[in-house]
């Protein structure tokens, strides 16, 4: 802690090198699930307007391929990849290595294992049946215990850190990485029988992995990265560190919204509902301060890939929660609840914000752990256009008419068949834009593992960056 | 209230708790003595603020030179 004191400090490229093969092994792991996650998204999305589609073979029904796309996109790609940003952002930002590497390695190898025996569980049958929980049991103690090694490694960092003063950005990792193995661990208690009681501990948990586990690191990475590249340090200190105390202090309360109109005392629902759009501080507090830092830097931002992604994610960040706080609401709810407007506002969340923030930073890290330059600029550009406009088209399908389906669903004149014919056309939109975002995921898998796996003839520095670095050091 | 929800409240309680317990920390360690020099925290002397990184689109003066000069040899080839 003392910078004065014999302990050996270390430059930014000793900090990278050493984290290089285990954020590398946890972010190649998150790709695997990534792609994987994605071809049961495109299954389960035709599904819903092929019906008929692969219906005979019992493991690809509907109701096992969408579950499993949930939580390997949750658990696999989210988790693993979030980690490894997590990890890598910790050490820049405390100036020591990464901690346990060994131990963390081998906390990844079983976490992969772990998801791998979970995915077979759910596609043969066994699954929990509870939302974002489908795992069995067993599957998430795992994943747990590998977070908790995480966690012991980030305590350990924060003890033999060489800064006194934390970043806003430290302050979420810690959090996330406390907040999350509560969450596994009380979500995994045998204790949840009646039906209502496992309602309640299905949101309470759901909304809170969100918001508690997979929201903050991507916060941390906005606060990382858009000061980094913009060279411009963030509006606010203070404003940040408003934001996180207010994340802290609301968020764990908003999970029982899910329940509004639902079978549990009224008082669960009402706090839940006043803490979602007590939510609207912190959120503003965020979107004014990242808004101040990047306002005149457009240019920065369309010539950076990160940016390009960081600044995507953040502004869908400000979208989803200001909209989360409507969704909130019973007037509101009573509309959108059980429609396919609540799908895409879930998709919003995690792959608007959460995968295109992780997407961001890993093409600011993976150049600087590998010390190489990416393989093509063209295609970094397709990854980004395609992604964006993918998941634009499939919010904007299935937001617009999830508000119509509403409406007639409370209409007790139309038959509820014509509630769901009506949907098709934007059904099939969502198809559309499944094959788009595909596509983005799989030119992205081929940029890392071209990076890593290099063939042929390529220049010994990444030039553009090595420069940058080169007249720092002058 | 069951078992079950008296845990869901009780964690919740100490999700916040311990929030409190790390802001009570921070105050009293002196995080928040200096709040104008956290912003500088993710620069330091090798990645300075006020250089822009990572723009690897922005065309290079050598690449724009190219193709002033290839714009240039094809006007000369047409006529």
């Amino acid at each position: 802690m003392d910078p004065g004191s014999n302990q050996p400090s270390y430059s930014v490229s000793d900090l990278d090198r050493k984290a290089r093969f285990v954020v590398l092994f946890l972010i190649f792991s998150g790709v695997f699930w990534l792609l994987f996650g994605t071809l049961l998204a495109l299954v389960a999305s035709l599904k819903m307007h092929l019906p008929d589609w692969l219906g005979a073979t019992g493991w690809l029904t509907f109701g096992r391929v969408r579950p499993l796309h949930l939580n390997t996109m949750v658990y696999g790609w989210a988790s693993l990849t979030g980690a490894g940003v997590a990890l890598w952002m910790l050490s820049r930002l405390l100036k020591v290595p990464i901690m346990l590497r060994g131990y963390i390695i081998v906390a990844g190898v079983v976490w992969n294992i772990a998801l791998m025996l979970g995915s077979i569980q759910i596609l043969a049958g066994f699954s929990r049946g509870i939302e974002w929980l489908e795992f069995p049991v067993s599957t998430m103690v795992a994943i747990v215990l590998c977070v908790i090694i995480m966690s012991a490694s980030v305590l350990l960092m924060l003890i033999t850190r060489r800064v006194k003063q934390l970043y806003v950005s430290v302050w979420y990792i810690i959090a996330a990485f406390l907040w999350f193995p509560l969450l596994g661990l009380v979500s995994s208690l045998p204790i949840f029988d009646t039906p209502t009681v496992q309602a309640g501990m299905n949101w309470w948990y759901a909304h809170n992995a969100l918001g508690l586990w997979f929201t903050p690191v991507g916060l941390a990475a906005a606060y990382y990265f858009i000061p980094k590249v913009l060279g411009r340090p963030i509006y606010s200190y203070g404003l940040s560190l408003l934001g996180f105390w207010g994340l802290a202090l609301f968020y764990n309360w908003n999970g029982f919204h899910h329940l509004v109109g639902g079978p549990v005392p009224t008082w669960f629902v009402t706090i839940s509902i006043s803490a979602s759009v007590m939510m609207v501080i912190p959120v503003v507090v965020v979107a004014v301060n990242h808004h101040m830092t990047v306002v005149g830097s457009f240019r920065a931002v369309v010539n950076s890939p990160t940016l390009r992604f960081v600044v995507f994610a953040a502004m869908s960040y400000t979208f989803v929660s200001l909209q989360g706080a409507a969704q909130a609401l019973r007037s509101f709810n009573e509309v959108i609840h059980f429609t396919h407007f609540v799908v895409a506002h879930a998709h919003i969340g995690m792959y608007a914000f959460v995968t295109m923030m992780l997407f961001g930073a890993c093409y600011y890290i993976i150049p600087r752990i590998t010390m190489r330059e990416w393989h093509s600029k063209g295609l970094i550009k397709w990854h980004f256009w395609l992604t964006a406009i993918g998941i634009i088209i499939y919010a904007g399908a299935l937001q617009g008419i999830g508000v119509f389906q509403g409406f007639t669903m409370i209409d007790p004149e139309v038959p509820f068949t014509d509630t769901v014919t009506m949907t098709i056309p934007y059904l099939v939109a969502r198809s559309v834009s499944g094959f788009l975002m595909t596509a983005g995921h799989l030119i992205f898998a081929w940029l890392i593992v071209r990076m890593v796996y290099r063939t042929g003839e390529q220049p010994a520095t990444p030039h553009v960056w090595q420069k940058i670095r080169e007249e720092f050091a002058t | 209230m069951s078992a079950g929800a008296l845990i869901l409240v009780l964690s919740s309680l100490l999700i916040i708790g311990g929030g409190l317990a790390l802001f009570l920390w921070a105050f009293f360690s002196g995080q928040f003595d200096d709040i104008h020099k956290g912003r500088m925290l993710p620069f330091d002397e090798e990645e300075p603020a006020g250089k822009r990184t990572d723009q690897i689109f922005q065309e290079e003066p050598s690449e724009i030179k190219k193709k002033h000069n290839k714009g240039e040899e094809q006007t000369r080839g047409s006529r």
